[in-house]
């Protein structure tokens, strides 16, 4: 049939309005099969052409649209999409024969509004829409809102419209929609904290997808059921689900898609305190983000939008004069694509949840790091509690409350700070000199004065302005007293020292005590020590790969005692 | 210098005794009426044996030492609060510059507490402290704070500060009135005021975003305060800083 039509266009001698609207019933039948044609938009540019000659309305707004949908989806660039768009509407906005094309038009330029993360500019088009006589499938609208006011973190609102959307596409048996809607609803449901309801909805979604083999829906519905089960606490079924959506998109090859897949396991990595998955995932999401979004297109879409504005009194005077010379026809193209709109409709919206704004990126990027550190840092402090509390019931032994009762004091307080501190991914050297000193005064109590130290600081190092990571020393201190001064016969020395080399900050603990060697081969286990060692050194790590430095720790075994020097990032507070 | 008369209100004795051994370690210096273990009882003998210092507990069985300070009329006598944990409250002692000591207590901290005693004792009464305890200590109302002054203390509102500088150990404060200053680093106040809408421009000084009148973009950013002080911002910080005007 397309065939015929595509002879009857071939053969057509007058370029009049009915030649126009052929060209258009081919269009709308042909360019959604063959979408990679790159033909498509000279076609459409002729059809242009001709209708502005002919001074039709119909034909100039339908081939705008046209060429939008070409920009928006087969070339991946709304903001030409946009351009074109708003040129459509501008031909059918006051005209109530043409609203039937608005509804294709303003959907395209609300998923467009969507897809940038101009909330209320796309509810403003989605709702215009629910008020259109036109529309035939407000259910379709309804999703839409669903998806924004899921974009905004308004649950409530969200879930309303999904549920108002499923009616709809119930009534009218629409398989595909209500598993799309399905598919979504669960997992705001899900977010909503309606674990229960969430878990029913994503699996009729998936059970659906099954019966009707929706391939298209696939790997949304699989992200979405991963997210579900991770808030259900499935770890394991979440993985599952993950890892098939993973694997689906790099088949697909669909980087969206596979985008999402990645920032979901990442989720189920770090649920499992499988913090190093979690963060190798995170950072291969990282990247795949930044290739997909363009913050500049935000940017220059409202600006287009305002330009837009503003020429839009003269426009709409024009269409007048071209309604005047209109001739009364219709076509298929408004429907056809507005369901193009909707099949991709979903992919934008998995595409939209992952292409968060810079801010949010930036803040979930600190919270794995700083999961992470956490992590690290509660390994740590168990080590040093129990040491305290050891030394505490040291002296109730010995009946020295006084002592006893002092050192608690003590040790409370460097709680309380260390506390304070774990808060934070960086602070100030000075508040980080005070925590060790209150460390190493415990330390020397404990010791019963076995050690002095001494803190010194370059000349040329500000103190007030330099950030460091709380108590990265810490275990190079405790070792150097423990093992390398406790077991010594005179009185030990630790000096702690902070110098600039390049753009590194070095922090040194040095001893005199009596080394590593003879520390191992005495009756302390070479585990323990480790440890603090092992734990800094990831801590290191992790600062690295987030700052793209190259800082780490070095032991040097003098003659007498031992030096570690750890070199950091110089970073300046102000 | 006589004695410090001093009365101790816990309702845990290992709390009380610890402050009385702490006590010990300052001989001559406190005279020690009285340990009382309940807000009631309290409110009774207070006033009778008019004490210089309390040391006053925040959670007294079911009440609490704000209770008793509310209830026991006329206070000339000073206070050291002694707790646990109560982010809020604490919060509230600082901005009101009234001492506190967490528990279980620092021999350190105790000994500063003690000397800083010293030297207020001679200054006049708590009260207007302690007023300025009671605004803070309510939530979503306008917080004061309290500086010490020559004399006693001053009470500012924290709406009405326009920008601080540090100058070594001291900070200058600029208000609406004018300008003080306090022997206290700049860190404190930056800790104090974060949850309002100060912000930290530059190592050595602090803004409250809601007196920026202007702001200069160039090598080196700086903002036009409501007072018509210029304070820098440091190139660290700018983009921060602009975060709280987009």
């Amino acid at each position: 049939m397309i065939d015929s039509l595509e002879n009857v266009i071939k053969n057509y001698k007058s370029k009049d309005t009915a030649y126009v609207n052929l060209r258009i019933k081919y269009v709308a039948r042909k360019m959604f099969l063959t979408p990679t044609d790159t033909t498509w938009t000279s076609y459409n540019n002729k059809t242009l052409n001709i209708s502005s000659q002919l001074n039709y309305p119909k034909g100039i707004g339908i081939s705008y649209n046209n060429l939008g949908i070409i920009q928006h989806y087969f070339l991946s660039d709304p903001l030409q999409g946009l351009e074109y768009y708003q040129k459509s509407y501008d031909v059918f906005e006051n005209e109530p024969k043409f609203q039937k094309y608005v509804v294709a038009v303003l959907t395209n330029i609300g998923l467009i509004n969507l897809e940038q993360q101009e909330y209320d500019k796309a509810l403003k088009s989605f709702k215009t829409l629910l008020n259109n006589p036109e529309n035939k499938s407000k259910y379709n609208t309804l999703f839409y809102i669903g998806n924004v006011y899921g974009e905004q973190k308004k649950l409530d609102s969200s879930m309303y419209y999904y549920q108002k959307a499923l009616v709809g596409a119930e009534q009218n048996n629409r398989h595909i929609y209500i598993a799309n809607i399905k598919t979504n609803l669960g997992l705001i449901q899900a977010r909503a904290g309606f674990l229960n309801e969430g878990l029913t909805t994503i699996n009729a979604s998936l059970d659906l997808i099954e019966k009707y083999n929706i391939e298209g829906l696939r790997v949304a519905a699989y992200t979405n059921a991963a997210e579900v089960y991770l808030q259900n606490n499935d770890i394991e079924k979440a993985e599952y689900y993950a890892t098939n959506s993973l694997k689906l998109s790099k088949s697909l090859n669909n980087l969206s898609t596979e985008n999402s897949a990645l920032a979901t396991l990442a989720n189920v990595y770090a649920k499992k305190q499988d913090y190093k998955n979690a963060l190798t995932t995170y950072q291969k999401h990282i990247v795949l983000r930044d290739s997909l979004i363009n913050a500049d297109r935000k940017l220059d879409i409202s600006r287009k939008e305002i330009q837009y504005e503003a020429d839009k009194d003269r426009a709409i005077s024009q269409v007048e004069i071209e309604r005047q010379k209109s001739i009364k026809n219709a076509s298929i193209i408004g429907g056809s694509g507005l369901i193009l709109a909707s099949i991709f409709s979903f992919v934008l919206y998995r595409r939209k949840q992952d292409a968060i704004s810079k801010s949010k990126e930036a803040e979930f990027n600190a919270k794995v790091s700083d999961t992470e550190l956490k992590a690290l840092r509660s390994q740590m402090n168990p080590h040093f509690i129990f040491n305290s509390l050891n030394s505490i019931g040291d002296y109730i032994l010995k009946n020295d409350t006084e002592s006893a009762s002092d050192y608690l004091g003590k040790f409370a307080k460097l709680m309380r700070l260390t506390l304070e501190n774990s808060e934070k991914k960086e602070i100030l050297l000075s508040e980080d000199i005070s925590l060790l000193r209150t460390y190493m005064d415990i330390e020397r109590k404990r010791f019963n004065h076995k050690f002095d130290y001494v803190i010194e600081i370059e000349a040329d190092l500000d103190s007030e302005n330099i950030l460091v990571p709380p108590m990265i020393l810490q275990p190079f201190i405790e070792n150097s007293i423990i093992h390398g001064l406790s077991q010594k016969e005179e009185l030990g020395l630790v000096k702690i020292s902070f110098k600039a080399e390049k753009n590194m900050l070095i922090c040194s603990v040095d001893d005199n005590g009596i080394g590593r060697k003879k520390s191992i081969s005495s009756k302390n286990h070479p585990e323990s020590k480790s440890m603090g060692m092992a734990i800094t050194k990831s801590r290191i790590e992790i600062i690295n790969k987030l700052k793209n430095t190259n800082g780490n720790v070095e032991i040097t075994d003098k003659t007498e005692g031992t030096r570690i020097d750890v070199s950091l990032p110089m970073q300046l507070a102000f | 210098m006589s004695m410090i008369k001093t009365i101790i209100i816990d309702d845990e004795s290992h709390c009380s005794d610890r402050i009385l051994s702490l006590i010990e370690r300052h001989p001559n210096t406190f005279n020690v009426l009285a340990v009382i273990d309940n807000v009631d009882e309290a409110l009774r003998l207070v006033p009778q044996l008019q004490p210089e210092l309390v040391f006053l507990d925040i959670k007294i069985h079911d009440k609490t030492g704000f209770d008793f300070l509310q209830e026991v009329g006329s206070i000339n006598f000073k206070v050291i609060f002694t707790t646990a944990f109560d982010n809020f409250a604490i919060k509230a002692f600082k901005f009101s510059a009234i001492d506190y000591l967490l528990k279980p207590i620092d021999t350190d901290d105790f000994d500063a507490a003690v000397s800083r005693l010293k030297d207020n004792l001679s200054k006049q009464n708590m009260e207007q402290q302690l007023q300025n305890l009671f605004k803070n200590l309510k939530p979503n109302q306008k917080k004061v704070i309290t500086i010490p002054s020559l004399t006693g203390f001053e009470t500012l509102k924290v709406e009405d500060i326009i920008h601080l500088e540090a100058d070594t150990s001291y900070t200058h404060i600029f208000t609406k009135k004018g300008k003080a200053m306090v022997s206290k680093p700049i860190k404190f106040y930056e800790d104090l005021l974060a949850e309002n809408s100060f912000f930290k421009t530059h190592k050595s000084h602090l803004i409250n975003i809601d007196h920026v009148k202007k702001y200069y973009r160039g090598k080196q950013s700086y903002v036009l305060m409501s007072n018509d002080g210029k304070v820098p911002i440091s190139v660290r910080r700018k983009d921060e800083f602009l975060k709280h005007f987009t």
